[in-house]
């Protein structure tokens, strides 16, 4: 296992670098000038030549990437063009919105996702089978910006139950800043009246995120439960007495929950880079919308940072999966 | 025991949605905007907020603060850093003095701020040969730490600004020297003589005084602080800022009781929280609710709607920005003046203006709108007629049309379907033109490319001068100096006689002398037609009908609330 550790680590490290060449070189390649964009059409050209040579920009392409990587190494992500800040600096603030979004939005998924999956698959052909299962694809087939906009007229506008946007309510203070996370902040600071309004400004953007997502999870979970339920293996154990829930949980599931756990796996990554029109409807300052602003900018540090985390998040993730495999499947070892 | 399992994961499910409810929707606790109840409203949408008495007698007391959303990004609230349109400029214009500044709704008069008054060359502010500026500050401002504003202080801001380099020191360009005289009095000696030079350090971004004790203070590896004043306050304003959460998207402001200009007596906003969101209908939708005062950023439908709401103002004003449509006047077919004159009379602007822009735009008869100083229509001005384009482009030798691409860099909302207007009636007179939609900051670096500048053949923009008189947008749109890989003359107009009106009337302090060559120009371009004006923008605030004292301006625009005269009924 601990080879296999460290392979895995190793594979991690070469893909990092693997992917923060390919995304600086077409970063690159990419029409645009990021200093001339930093400071306007009307600022003039040797002003624009100074912030690109404050930037390094005006360096050749390979000295570039190579002082990237020195100061990656030492955790320095270098500045954003846009925001005048170091990226790291701006990550702090806008990474762990994102992060709190995603797990909630994954933690959703996998607590509603999966049993609604199960009840889908043994109500199979029946009304409440079927009612699950269309509205697994009506939340595949949503926009998700719909989904959010409608969620804030009934919830916020018609129930007043929610708020519309944001982490915290206008002109709120956040607690003590540790991680920036404020759900663990509000926890350390034992503020359980914040950690409430947290989770009420949490909920609409998680859910809006969580759904999609769920349905495929759902379907996923009906498909693969229905066709184990018809395996030989399922009848052996069925013809030797076992009762059905055992059949289930120690036979079908097993072998029905590999394919969702690696879904599953995927998701968190898919979900930290791919929120950007949550993030925009419920005004959430996740790292979506820093990125989205950094490419418009033609800003290229801030891309390069972000790419790397969510592709940090998906291999991460997938080392879990394959943790999980273990647990999942006795056969599957690793060496 | 499948019925038991069935049952066990139904009421497990239904356990953790409970949960989740419960917490999710507990009581909101104190921090929380109350709801408060909508005024019923007796009155349609609204051009303008009615005008307003004063509040009562006793100062108020606020349940929340002021809370403007707007859709714009702040990135820096160094005063000689920020140089945006909206966001940033809109809350620091509270927070630091200006020299000067432009007053009025649909006109602009330049007032002083700090300075006592305004020099000219009646006061002898301005020497008799246009180089020498004396100014001199009111006595009494100070920064919000005590320590005093004065000529010292404002001569560092402004080299520090220059020093700087990072945008707003453009304003300062034409200025040689600066000498500080005594404690209220500091001269500026210009390379040029320009006529102009008090409107440019009258816009917002040129003159705002930062406190140079903060930045000695604050100065890190030679920084001049930026670092620190891109999110603390150095500044002399009626308000200080508080603090600038950008996690949460939101600067607070508050107000200072000890402001060195003084309050008028009554009620006064005391803080003021600005929140930046891009969704419109959330904007909307807050408003609606009573959860915001004032709003921008808003889309056309849904500043609509919110008209036809009790209880909320949804107003509209001309803004100096315009549309405008380059074309190369350098390449064939474009070179061609008669065939830009055919071009321009295939656009049916009446028609873009009302069924494209909804209505929240103005017609053009001129190379500037009505809105600046200096404007007036021009003889000869182009209008819609479809026979009269057929015939120019017979003239011109393109019976049978000819294809052309206009680039579309998506700089606003509308921009495609403006074309698309106008591809239609090309159409119908043999010209077959192209929409490319382009991504805005290729676009702009290929243009202002140092090396090797790509023109395209026309593209689609909106731009405004930099300050509101006629003679700053010609300058930009038809000074040759202005050429790409400058900005900003992008059709690459090139005619000695308008060059040489424009440099005279940035010379000529008499008005009346001014307007003559303005109109020259006027119907120069009336014929040459260097780039086409489809029309100019208006801009969409909405509030609360307690908002009380809103006066919009035209110089600073929409973002920009006068706080320190408007109150909120109770």
């Amino acid at each position: 296992m601990s080879r296999f550790l460290v392979r895995r680590m190793s594979s991690i490290v070469f893909v990092l670098i693997g992917i923060s060449l390919l995304t600086f070189l077409i970063g690159h390649l990419a029409p645009g000038d990021p200093a001339r964009l930093a400071l306007g059409p009307r600022a003039k050209e040797e002003s624009v030549q100074r912030l690109r040579e404050k930037m390094g920009l005006d360096r050749p392409l390979w000295e570039q990437y190579l002082r990237y990587i020195s100061r990656l190494v030492r955790g320095d992500f270098g500045d954003s063009l846009l925001t005048r800040r170091p990226v790291l600096e701006d990550l702090a603030i806008y990474l762990p919105a994102s992060l709190e979004l995603t797990a909630a939005s994954l933690l959703l998924c996998i607590l509603v996702g999966y049993p609604l999956g199960i009840l889908a698959a043994h109500y199979d052909g029946k009304l409440s089978g079927e009612l699950i299962n269309t509205l697994s694809v009506m939340g595949v087939a949503v926009p998700v910006f719909w989904i959010g906009i409608v969620f804030q007229l009934v919830f916020y506008r018609g129930l007043e139950l929610l708020p519309a946007e944001g982490r915290l309510p206008i002109g709120a203070e956040a607690p003590s800043s540790v991680t920036n996370l404020l759900i663990v902040d509000s926890l350390l600071a034992g503020d359980w009246k914040t950690l409430g309004v947290v989770l009420r400004h949490l909920a609409l953007p998680a859910i809006t995120l969580a759904l999609p997502n769920m349905a495929y999870i759902v379907k996923l979970v009906r498909w693969k439960i229905i066709e184990a339920r018809t395996a030989l293996y399922v009848r052996t154990a069925q013809g030797k007495g076992a009762s059905e829930r055992r059949v289930l949980l120690r036979h079908i599931l097993p072998n029905a929950l590999l394919p969702a756990v690696t879904m599953t796996g995927m998701l968190a990554g898919a979900m930290l880079g791919g929120a950007f029109l949550v993030e925009i409807i419920f005004n959430w300052s996740g790292i979506g919308f820093y990125v989205f602003r950094a490419i418009q900018a033609a800003d290229l540090t801030p891309v390069l940072a972000v790419t790397i985390i969510v592709a940090l998040t998906y291999m991460v993730a997938n080392l879990i999966v394959d943790f999980l495999y273990t647990l999942l499947d006795p056969r599957i070892r690793y060496e | 025991m499948k019925a038991n399992l069935v049952r066990f994961l139904m009421v497990g499910m239904i356990v953790i949605s409970l949960l989740a409810m419960a917490v999710a929707c507990g009581p909101a606790p104190a921090t929380e905007v109350p709801s408060e109840e909508e005024a019923a409203a007796e009155e349609p949408v609204a051009e303008e907020p009615a005008a307003e008495e004063p509040a009562a007698e006793e100062p108020a007391a606020e349940t929340r603060p002021f809370v403007m959303l707007a859709s714009d990004v702040v990135f820096s609230l160094d005063p000689a850093e920020d140089f945006s349109m909206g966001g940033g400029s809109g809350v620091m214009v509270h927070i630091y003095d200006t020299l000067m500044t432009f007053e009025g709704e649909d006109t602009a008069e330049i007032v002083p701020v700090l300075l006592a008054e305004v020099p000219s060359k009646e006061n002898g502010g301005i020497s008799e040969d246009g180089l020498t500026y004396t100014f001199h500050l009111k006595p009494n401002a100070y920064f919000h730490d005590g320590s005093p504003l004065d000529a010292e202080a404002v001569k560092y801001s402004i080299d520090r600004q220059r020093a700087l380099g990072l945008g707003p020191d453009y304003y300062w360009a034409n200025v040689k020297e600066m000498e500080v005289v005594d404690d209220t009095t500091f001269k500026v000696v210009l390379n040029a003589p320009s006529v102009f030079f008090l409107n440019m350090i009258a816009a917002p971004w040129a003159s705002r005084i930062v406190n140079p004790a903060v930045v000695e203070a604050n100065e890190v590896d030679g920084d001049m602080a930026n670092a620190y004043l891109q999110d603390h306050d150095g500044g002399s304003g009626p308000y200080i800022l508080e603090s600038w959460d950008r996690d949460l998207r939101q600067i607070t402001m508050v107000r200072d009781p000890n402001y060195w200009g003084g309050w008028d007596e009554g009620p006064h906003i005391d803080e003021v929280v600005v929140r930046w969101i891009d969704e419109s209908s959330t904007i909307r939708s807050m408003l609606e609710k009573g959860d915001a005062d004032v709003v921008t950023g808003l889309t056309y439908e849904d500043w609509k709607a919110l008209g036809e709401t009790p209880g909320i103002n949804a107003v509209s004003y001309p803004a100096l920005f315009t549309c405008q449509i380059y074309l190369n006047n350098l390449e064939p077919p474009t070179d061609n003046a008669k065939v830009r004159q055919a071009l321009q009379a295939a656009l049916d602007t009446e028609s873009i203006i009302e069924d494209v822009m909804g209505g929240m735009a103005i017609p053009m008869d001129s190379q500037a709108s009505k809105l600046n100083a200096g404007y007036a229509p021009a003889n000869g001005y182009v209008t819609y007629d479809l026979e009269k384009a057929k015939a120019l482009l017979e003239e011109a030798g393109y019976p049978d049309g000819f294809e052309f691409t206009v680039k579309d860099p998506g700089l606003f909302r509308e921009s495609t379907m403006v074309l698309e207007v106008w591809q239609a009636d090309l159409a119908k007179i043999g010209v077959n033109m192209q929409i490319e939609r382009v991504d805005q900051g290729a676009f702009y670096s290929a243009l202002q490319n140092p090396d090797n500048p790509e023109i395209p053949m026309s593209y689609i923009s909106n731009t405004m001068g930099d300050f509101p008189d006629a003679w700053s947008i010609m300058n930009y749109n038809l000074n040759p100096a202005m050429m790409s890989p400058g900005c900003c003359n992008y059709s690459q107009y090139d005619n000695p006689r308008v060059t040489e009106l424009l440099v005279q009337a940035e010379q000529e302090f008499d008005p009346a002398k001014r307007q003559v060559m303005y109109q020259e120009i006027y119907d120069i371009t009336a014929e040459d037609v260097p780039l086409i004006w489809p029309f100019g923008f208006k801009q969409m605030v909405a509030m609360s009908d307690k908002v009380k004292g809103y006066e919009y301006s035209l110089a600073l625009g929409y973002q920009y609330l006068p706080l320190e005269t408007m109150t909120v009924e109770q």
